[in-house]
């Protein structure tokens, strides 16, 4: 194996082990299921990513970047790391591998459903293999990936990598046009990944690309698996990656699929911790890392966590379990805090003003607001885009919920209303960015509304097959 | 089976997974890219790396300047980006005031083409229509 490869696979490989086996060591209550370790797996690549460009940030901003000391510090950092969690696993081995929820009878009756089962193996290794294929043929066939990848993400990259003691320069107003106020996730885990291998190669865009694809798959059939059954997540699994448009900018190496993952993390970890009759705070943690690291990926990550919060603090109000609500809030906020802290930083000390915010006067935004025509523009857009997202897997989604049933009770439990409410707040607010956008409406709707959609798509594909009856099943479930 | 037995059963449940599986294949097979994947590793045959390889002598020189000028004749801004891309991490701003300016044409008649030649000195051609002159900031 030659030195590069070596590299490469340490720049990928250390931090996400030592992510994987951070979440393997603290993993929250529950008895065992095959399909959290899926869970924990696919958590672990992008937190290890945003693990590595977090500390590529942190070290650029304290010392200097071009050296090769940057490499060997983190190398060493994470080694020990590797080392010190695989020892406390190994001293643990007796302890009980802990899961998301307990098994559900319906679960028990798809596995004892033969043909069912089958179909389902089937249908969904032919799916994924088939969408793997598609993704990895788009991947080569633009290495350096669409518009929004070379003109904004992997720019800033190569000025993090190339630039030296002049890495802010990535920041200059002179680049307007290439989004100098976005966060660093992306860029930061590129260039680190150049940094291990000493050379600047389109090979390390595209393994991300890659890791953040599998990793999507992976956590949605996980976490449907945990929470709905075999079903849910084959069919859930099938929806997304059936939907052209995910491939396609999956491919396109743009921060809208890895801001998606963080997305529907969130999501799915709430929905756990709501599920979890132990009401483990680990969760809690693990959400607001996954909240933070959505925010250090694109600015809408920040409008993702004040959505989080005002869902939260509906549903408790509603319930009036204001302690329960300060509980959940702090364990958010511990895991979101180291983050969220570096985040502010870069907001503070290098962002220069965003483009968006900065042309905006409290006048002209409330001359927007009344503007009938900017509305009679916007809400069919939406609608269109909607309507034919996907390929039309929408409607089609809609007809199999009929065919296979969903569980009615499901749609009055927290774990699905509180995803319910943060992707109708998204929408909400996303539809108002439109309103107000300081763009020409039309080309900005034109130029960003269908990747704005995909990046709920994940989390509204879990939200959606999350009540689905398991294929066999007749009673309701609990949970 | 009848309809009514039909809908009961778990075939429904089966039925509907076939249908999901049925048009996400469909849609698949429209996004998959067959002439890409008949020749995997050749990553360098694409529209992008193809437009920057001709900046790569230019880019060593380059590699001095934190800031140069910019002047090209399309209509398009993408030919500025992707020389930004190209570049980086020298910035390129649009006008001819930094001490050193890129040119980057796509035509031999263009009228920024003419204003550049008249009023800049050139330093060096590169070939393919890219070319660094002195800026008006000398």
């Amino acid at each position: 194996m030659s030195g590069s490869a070596i590299m490469m696979g340490t720049a990928f490989l250390l931090p996400i082990a030592a992510a994987w086996l951070a979440l393997e060591r603290w993993w929250p209550g529950g008895p065992t299921q095959r399909s959290d370790r899926l869970l924990r797996l696919s958590l672990a690549g992008p937190f290890g990513a945003g693990l590595s460009s977090l500390f590529f940030f942190v070290w650029a901003l304290a010392f200097d970047p071009s050296g090769r000391a940057m490499v060997i510090v983190e190398t060493v950092v994470l080694f020990l790391a590797v080392i010190i969690l695989f020892l406390m696993i190994f001293r643990n081995k007796t302890r009980e591998v802990t899961a998301c929820l307990p098994k559900s009878s319906s679960t028990a009756v798809s596995e004892s459903l033969f043909p069912g089962r089958l179909i389902n193996i089937v249908a969904c290794a032919g799916i994924a293999s088939l969408a793997l294929v598609s993704f990895i043929s788009r991947l080569l066939e633009s290495p350096h990936g669409g518009w929004d990848a070379w003109a904004i993400w992997n720019l800033r990259a190569r000025f993090l990598y190339r630039s030296g003691p002049f890495w802010t320069d990535s920041f200059s107003p002179e680049l307007f046009w290439s989004s100098p106020d976005y966060p660093l996730g992306l860029p930061g885990f590129v260039a680190s990944g150049w940094k291990f291998l000493g050379s600047e190669t389109v090979l390390i865009p595209m393994l991300v690309a890659i890791v953040f694809f599998l990793a999507i798959g992976g956590l949605l059939f996980a976490s449907l698996r945990c929470l709905t059954g075999q079903s849910a997540a084959v069919m859930g699994l099938i929806a997304l990656t059936g939907t052209p448009l995910f491939i396609r900018h999956a491919a396109f190496q743009e921060a809208d699929v890895p801001v998606a993952f963080f997305f529907l993390a969130t999501t799915a970890l709430m929905a756990t911790y709501d599920n979890d009759t132990t009401r483990h705070r680990g969760w809690l943690v693990l959400a607001g890392i996954a909240v933070s690291l959505a925010a250090w990926t694109k600015n809408e990550g920040l409008l993702f966590l004040l959505a989080l919060a005002t869902a939260r603090v509906t549903l408790r109000a509603f319930q009036k379990k204001w302690q329960q609500l300060g509980r959940e809030g702090l364990n958010l906020l511990l895991g979101a805090a180291p983050t969220l802290a570096v985040l502010v930083t870069f907001k503070i000390r290098l962002a220069p003003p965003s483009g968006f915010f900065s042309q905006l006067s409290w006048d002209t935004v409330c001359e927007k607001l009344f503007d009938w025509s900017r509305y009679q523009e916007t809400a069919p857009a939406f609608f269109k885009a909607m309507s034919t997202f996907g390929g039309s897997m929408g409607v089609l989604i809609i007809i199999t919920l009929i065919l296979v049933g969903f569980e009615r009770s499901g749609f009055r439990q927290k774990r699905w209303l509180s995803g319910m409410i943060v992707l109708g707040l998204m929408l909400i607010g996303y539809f108002f960015i439109y309103i107000v956008t300081p763009e020409r409406l039309s080309w900005h709707l034109a130029t960003s509304l269908n990747r704005l959609l995909l990046q709920l798509w994940p989390m509204t594909v879990f939200l959606v097959y999350l009540n689905l009856r398991e294929v066999g099943a007749s009673k309701s479930r609990t949970g | 089976m009848d309809v009514s037995t039909f809908l009961r059963s778990r075939w429904r449940g089966i039925a509907g997974i076939l249908l999901v599986s049925a048009l996400a294949a469909y849609n698949l097979l429209g996004v998959v890219s067959w002439n890409r994947l008949r020749h995997p590793s050749d990553l360098d045959t694409n529209e992008i790396s193809t437009y920057i390889r001709r900046f790569d002598e230019l880019r060593d020189t380059l590699r001095f300047y934190r800031v140069a000028g910019y002047r090209d004749d399309g209509q398009d801004p993408a030919g500025w980006f992707l020389a930004q891309y190209a570049h980086a991490p020298t910035v390129l701003v649009q006008g001819a005031e930094p001490s050193v300016v890129v040119a980057n044409f796509h035509s031999d008649t263009s009228t920024m083409k003419q204003w550049v030649e008249d009023n800049l000195r050139l330093v060096q051609d590169f070939g393919q229509r890219v070319r660094l002159y002195e800026g008006l900031g000398q």
